[in-house]
């Protein structure tokens, strides 16, 4: 028994260590190389770059519109919420709020054709033009009358 | 280059928290000095965000900050030194086969424990998705809204934006002097705390118990996959980990060196615990109770000592507190209140914590029953220095005001559960830890007491 005492700390070391390199190693043979540019954030910022770039520098706000308010659109509730904290992180620090009240409004209609829900849009917005289009997303920019 | 520079700024905040560890408990011991160095991982990042928050709030130009800390603490360690020349002298490192025997496993647990941090974080270079939603996108609104920023706090621009900055404050820093809003900075910063809590677990029991129980604390913490998959995450919960623990070994190690300046350092740790995230504000109020019931049971004013380190930190989380949107949790108080009367939910916080305690880690065997099994093998009466109770009093304290959260959410309790406990589990792992392992008897124990058994 003392023995075992006298040596348990190594077991234990040994048990741990076992485990460590177990999981290295299993960690290294599912590790994806492209991972870091192609993972879902990234690739949500790379979409919302030339977006960034169109807005005029004494812009701190923009609306932001999506599936969820079209009426009669079908979303999901938890990814329409998670692609609008994608943007709220990518648009940082740029304020995005939920709604037409700006100017400035990005719109991330999914697979919706804007030609279709633009008698929609003009009712929130009244007149406006396409900025730039990035991957399914819009920058639209209200013009005044 | 980006990220040697950002290497180099963190390791200069880790110095300056060093420096500052030493001015206030100046004991030039070589282990004291090692659990310092450690110590200072907190309070160097810790002290600088609580003073680039108070830059904001006094409106004072914040491109100037970062850089004017950054001067700062290259002085300070520089005086530290050019005061006390001897403190170098002091640090000797003497070469025994057993040492380096140790050295070598540490040495190869916290290689493996870094390996398995860095692949995921590659794989996540932007943290999981309270990373970027919270913790990160704050960071990125400190650093390009410059003296907007205060006044964007209050309007909800963010999810959770009534979370505490400890560590947005430090990456927004980090990014400023970088000129880069990079994803490496946030990884970094963890990788800096995840060394800096390795290191503060093993310092701590080494300066508590003896090296070889250090050392086998930091290996046995450091070779279990949750420490790296969560600190990868990005979620801030290696760091409140980390204040737990050197908030515990503090007071611990006050009831048996006597040295009341430890017990500031404790109410600084203890404040930026609660800087750090919202359940650190729980331990504010335990600590509190416990060093005032301390001051009670020695008859000794301890408090104003706990008071004078918490008091930077706790007018800042005032400060703070005052402008931000109210928290979630407490939405509909009186539906809140009825919770905690439904039995159901006491069942369902009991039956996942009791899943938890025997799957948390992720090693292919439970890790609970691993260390139940050498906790009986190796238990002997051993006498322990100072009052070991405080640091099960204060992780079953923390643990109790988990499950009143649990209790209390007006979220479905199960997601809540769900995706917050495992997290819960490792703020308190590191001091159950170190408990265990003051409680139990060390290898050099029965490697001197072998022939007696």
């Amino acid at each position: 028994m003392t023995k075992i005492r006298r040596f348990s700390f190594v077991l234990l070391i040994i048990v741990s260590l076992s485990f460590s390199v177990y999981t290295t190693y299993t960690s290294l043979r599912h590790f994806r190389p492209n991972a870091g540019e192609q993972n879902e954030v990234s690739a949500w910022e790379n979409r919302m770059q030339p977006i960034r770039e169109k807005l005029p520098p004494d812009v701190t706000e923009i609306g932001y519109l999506a599936e969820w308010d079209i009426p009669g659109a079908t979303y999901g509730q938890t990814d329409q919420y998670h692609e609008f904290n994608l943007t709220v992180y990518s648009m940082a620090p740029f304020i995005v709020r939920r709604g037409p009240a700006h100017d400035w409004v990005l719109g991330n209609f999914g697979n919706v054709l804007i030609k279709k829900i633009d008698p929609w849009l003009r009712a929130s917005l009244g007149n406006y033009e396409i900025v730039v289009t990035s991957g399914g997303l819009y920058l639209m920019h209200r013009v005044k009358p | 280059m980006i990220v040697v520079f950002a290497i180099l700024i963190l390791l200069v905040k880790v110095l300056a928290g060093f420096a500052l560890a030493h001015l206030i408990w100046d004991s030039t011991e070589v282990k004291a000095l090692l659990l310092k160095f450690f110590l200072g991982v907190g309070l160097g990042t810790g002290v600088s965000s609580l003073l680039y928050f108070l830059w904001f709030w006094c409106r004072f130009p914040p491109v100037v900050y970062p850089y004017a800390e950054l001067v700062a603490c290259v002085l300070l360690p520089v005086l530290l030194v050019w005061r006390s020349p001897k403190l170098i002298a002091k640090i000797k490192i003497a070469f025994t086969r057993a040492g380096l025997a140790w050295g070598g496993l540490i040495f190869l647990a916290v290689a493996l424990c870094v390996t398995q941090y860095l692949v995921r974080a590659a794989q996540i270079p932007h943290g999981m998705q309270d990373a970027w939603g919270i913790w990160n996108v704050s960071a990125r609104f400190i650093d390009g809204a410059g003296d907007r920023w205060l006044s964007i706090i209050p309007q909800s621009a963010w999810f959770h934006s009534d979370y505490p900055l400890l560590v947005s404050l430090n990456i927004a820093d980090t990014w400023s002097l970088v000129a880069s809003s990079t994803t490496r900075v946030p990884i970094i910063f963890g990788l800096v705390y995840l060394l800096g809590l390795i290191g503060l677990l093993g310092s701590s029991l080494a300066f508590a118990k003896d090296n070889q129980q250090g050392a086998l604390g930091a290996i046995v913490f450091a070779s279990v996959p949750v420490v790296a998959s969560l600190t990868a995450n990005q979620y801030a919960d290696v760091q409140l980990s980390y204040f737990f623990l050197a908030s515990g070994m503090l007071f611990y190690s006050y009831t048996f060196t006597h040295q009341p300046r430890l017990l500031i350092l404790a109410g600084l740790f203890v404040g930026l615990a609660g800087w750090t995230k919202n359940e650190g504000l729980a331990f504010i109020v335990i600590a509190a109770a416990l060093c005032a019931f301390l001051s009670l049971r020695e008859k000794k004013n301890l408090l104003k000592y706990f008071l004078v380190g918490l008091a930077l930190p706790l007018l800042v989380i005032l400060l703070f507190k005052s402008i931000t949107p109210p928290n979630d949790l407490f939405v509909d108080k009186a539906a809140s209140f009825r919770q905690l009367f439904d039995l159901s939910r006491y069942l369902a916080i009991l039956t996942r914590s009791t899943q938890m305690l025997f799957s948390f880690g992720n090693w292919p065997v439970s890790l609970f029953i691993i260390f139940l099994v050498y906790a009986l093998l190796n238990f002997a009466r051993v006498q322990s220095a100072g009052k070991l109770w405080i640091l099960p009093l204060l992780c079953l304290a923390q643990f109790a005001s988990y499950f009143f959260i649990y209790l209390f959410t007006p979220a479905d309790i199960l997601v809540h559960i769900n995706s917050s406990i495992e997290r819960l589990f490792f703020h308190l792992f590191p001091l159950t830890l170190c408990f265990a392992l003051i409680l139990l008897p060390s290898p050099r124990y029965w490697m001197s007491h072998a022939t007696d058994h």
